[in-house]
């Protein structure tokens, strides 16, 4: 239970907003959660509040992870324990090399550091596996890349540094079907028991892929239905709509 | 025609420049010290020295100005030698070659504009002299280290280069950490003569006591071309400027400039871009970091008179600040008198992106780390446009400090 991501009552405003409006969740290790729900519903707010962005401010609340409550940590504290996100919109570093980083963040989160013949050979055999040009890992991060490069080069800064739990957010998102299917077997390979991912998505699509464990909705800053993979095919069906009205009828 | 392979930079295979004395240039030097009395220090409110306030700079506190520089540089293969190549003490040049060191000592500067120039007329005691003659092409850089110890300096330097000849030129600045203030003062005049190609390369990187002056001048004869690319690093004062005239059709010149600012370092780079004829070529970029108290002015200056027709001339110039108590200062501007040109100036003045940070904090780095990354990265595609591989390296190397 330890290990998993604990999310309790939190309440989240930005720039004196309230956005998030009392947010239960629970990923535990070795599972896939999805997290689907409207635009604007708080779905990237929740992400970027894990991870830590200072623009998001904690107005009650808690997640614990490993035993911490972990809205006290830096984002690169975060990132040593073991969290990832994946970024619905990826920054655009200008100058710094793909290779570069991922080395500089490799050496941050593990507790040895890696040889850069080494290092080489990982990231090679990564973007084998994710199809992706050799010659990404000089390019600069992210900069002129296409959406659909950004989100696999995402995927690939996940399979390189590979964390234990990790946040997607809208990574299947502008991919075409033989990217997500690449991109959805590139996260396939890392499952294992001791690793649990929360995955937000507008789409059926990605969890044909990745078989999740339960599927959560988010509306107006709240989960307010929760239930197994087939949610998602009713969500698919009916839209958001109903399934909200149903949700206000529950409350 | 290509010159013999040398094995530079080690101590060995260099050789010091002796100093000596020559009554050739004491006739400019007497008229220079007149001047150079009854000019007063500049005051910030001129244009040249706008950000810049040195008004309370005691110039006669750090007499007696002439001391001996440590120069070392390139040792000529006989072969060049032979060739006709000369690479000697500036003194020794006038005494030696009185013919070529006449044609051209002083020949673009003036003495009565700048103080510093003033100076430096009235009391460099060494500096070099480069010759290159027609038609040689070097594949190995002609390198000069100044190394500038204790004392002030003042040194004046002459680079010729031939029609149809093609040379690179790094010199390298710097001195020992001291307590005391120390003045430094470097004129350089550079003439590229027709069709003649030139890579200068100019590294400072001065202890935090320095007060450097330098003003570098450079003429493009026809179809010659300049690749300026300077690396400007410490000193409580690092002044450079360096002045392009384009005299000659078809001349080009690129302008790379790279500076990092720490502590309470002031950095004032000025580059002046004179289109003095038709079709001629410029492209000015200067990129500088400050962090910690650091401020900077870039002042950039496109000059096309009515005769400069046909000008492409671009400017850019961008600052990164690190933190509230740095400041940074850009004058860009443009003088145009011409009608049929291409010119455009832009500069941007940013801080560090917290959603970079955050990104890459995300990943694991530590906020140091971050910025560290995002600093290297704010130089690279700069760096990416140097020329030659060990000065990319080089640069980088200074950077990371
Ligand atoms: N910096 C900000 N300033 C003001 N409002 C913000 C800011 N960031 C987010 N919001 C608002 O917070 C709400 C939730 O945004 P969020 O990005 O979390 O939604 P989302 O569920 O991820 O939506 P989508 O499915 O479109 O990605 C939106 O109404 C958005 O406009
Ligand atoms: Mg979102």
């Amino acid at each position: 239970m330890t290990d998993s991501l604990i999310i309790k009552d939190l309440h989240v405003s930005v720039e004196g907003q309230k956005i998030l409006n009392g947010v239960d969740l629970v990923v535990r290790k070795g599972e896939i959660c999805a997290l689907m729900g409207p635009n604007g519903s708080g779905k990237s707010t929740l992400a970027y509040t894990l991870m830590g962005h200072p623009k998001y401010t904690v107005d009650k609340g808690e997640a614990w992870y490993k035993e911490q409550n972990i809205l006290d940590l830096k984002p690169d504290e975060r990132a040593k324990l073991g969290l990832f996100l994946s970024f619905q919109y990826p920054q655009e570093i200008p100058g710094v090399s793909v290779s570069n980083f991922l080395r500089t963040a490799y050496n941050s989160v593990k507790p040895n550091q890696v040889s850069v013949p080494d290092f080489v050979r990982l990231l090679k055999e990564k973007m084998k596996l994710l199809k992706i040009d050799d010659s990404f890992s000089r390019r600069y991060l992210n900069e002129g890349f296409s959406g659909g490069e950004k989100k696999r080069a995402e995927i690939l800064q996940l399979a390189v540094l590979q964390p234990e739990m990790a946040i997607l957010d809208e990574t299947d998102s502008g991919l075409d079907i033989d990217s997500l299917k690449t991109v959805a077997h590139g996260v396939n390979t890392l499952l294992n028991p001791n690793f649990g991912a929360l995955i937000i998505t507008h789409y059926q699509r990605i969890l044909n892929y990745i078989t999740p464990d339960s599927v959560h909705v988010m509306v107006k800053g709240r989960v307010v239905k929760s239930g197994g993979k087939e949610l998602a095919h009713q969500l698919e069906a009916k839209g958001y709509d109903e399934i909200i009205k149903e949700a206000e009828i529950s409350i | 025609m290509a010159a013999q392979n040398q094995k530079i930079i080690t101590k060995n295979t260099m050789q010091e420049l002796s100093k000596v004395q020559s009554s050739f240039a004491d006739e400019t030097k007497k008229e220079a010290l007149e001047i150079f009395k009854a000019m007063p220090i500049p005051k910030e409110r001129e244009e040249d020295w706008r950000y810049t306030e040195i008004e309370k700079l005691k110039l006669e506190s750090f007499e007696p100005f002439e001391s001996k520089t440590g120069i070392i540089a390139t040792k000529l293969s006989d072969d060049l030698i032979e060739k006709g190549i000369i690479l000697t003490d500036i003194n020794k040049a006038f005494e030696k070659y009185p013919e070529i060191a006449q044609k051209y000592f002083f020949k673009n500067v003036k003495t009565d504009k700048d103080k510093f120039v003033a100076l430096n007329a009235a009391h460099f005691s060494n500096g070099v002299f480069l010759y290159v003659p027609k038609n040689i092409e070097l594949d190995e850089p002609i390198r000069v280290n100044f190394h500038f110890g204790e004392k002030n300096s003042i040194v004046h330097n002459i680079i010729i280069v031939e029609s149809n000849s093609k040379i690179d030129f790094i010199e390298e600045y710097s001195n020992n950490e001291i307590s005391h203030e120390q003045l430094n003062c470097c004129v350089t005049e550079v003439y590229a003569n027709q069709n003649s190609k030139l890579n200068f390369y100019h590294i400072n990187n001065w202890t935090k006591n320095v007060y450097n002056f330098t003003n570098i001048v450079g003429a493009i004869e026809r179809d010659a071309a300049i690749n300026w690319v300077s690396g400007c690093f410490g000193g409580k004062l690092n002044r450079i400027k360096i002045d392009t005239l384009f005299n000659g059709q078809g001349s080009q010149a690129n302008n790379l400039g790279i500076f990092l600012g720490r502590g309470k370092e002031h950095i004032d780079f000025t580059t002046n871009m004179h289109h003095n004829t038709p079709n001629t070529t410029n492209e000015v970029l200067v990129d500088g970091i400050l962090k910690d108290e650091s401020s900077s002015v870039y002042r950039g200056l496109i000059r096309i008179p009515k005769e400069g027709q046909k000008t492409y001339s671009y400017l850019e110039n961008h600052i990164l600040k690190l933190g509230d108590k740095t400041l940074a200062n850009s004058i860009p501007s443009l003088k145009i008198d011409a009608n049929d040109v291409k010119a455009s100036h832009g500069a941007t003045v940013g801080q560090i992106d917290e959603e970079h940070l955050f990104y890459l904090m995300s990943r694991g780095l530590s906020r140091e780390e971050a910025e560290r990354l995002i600093v290297e990265g704010f130089f690279e595609p700069i760096i990416q446009k140097i020329p030659m591989e060990e000065l990319r390296e080089k640069i980088r190397e200074m950077v990371r400090g």
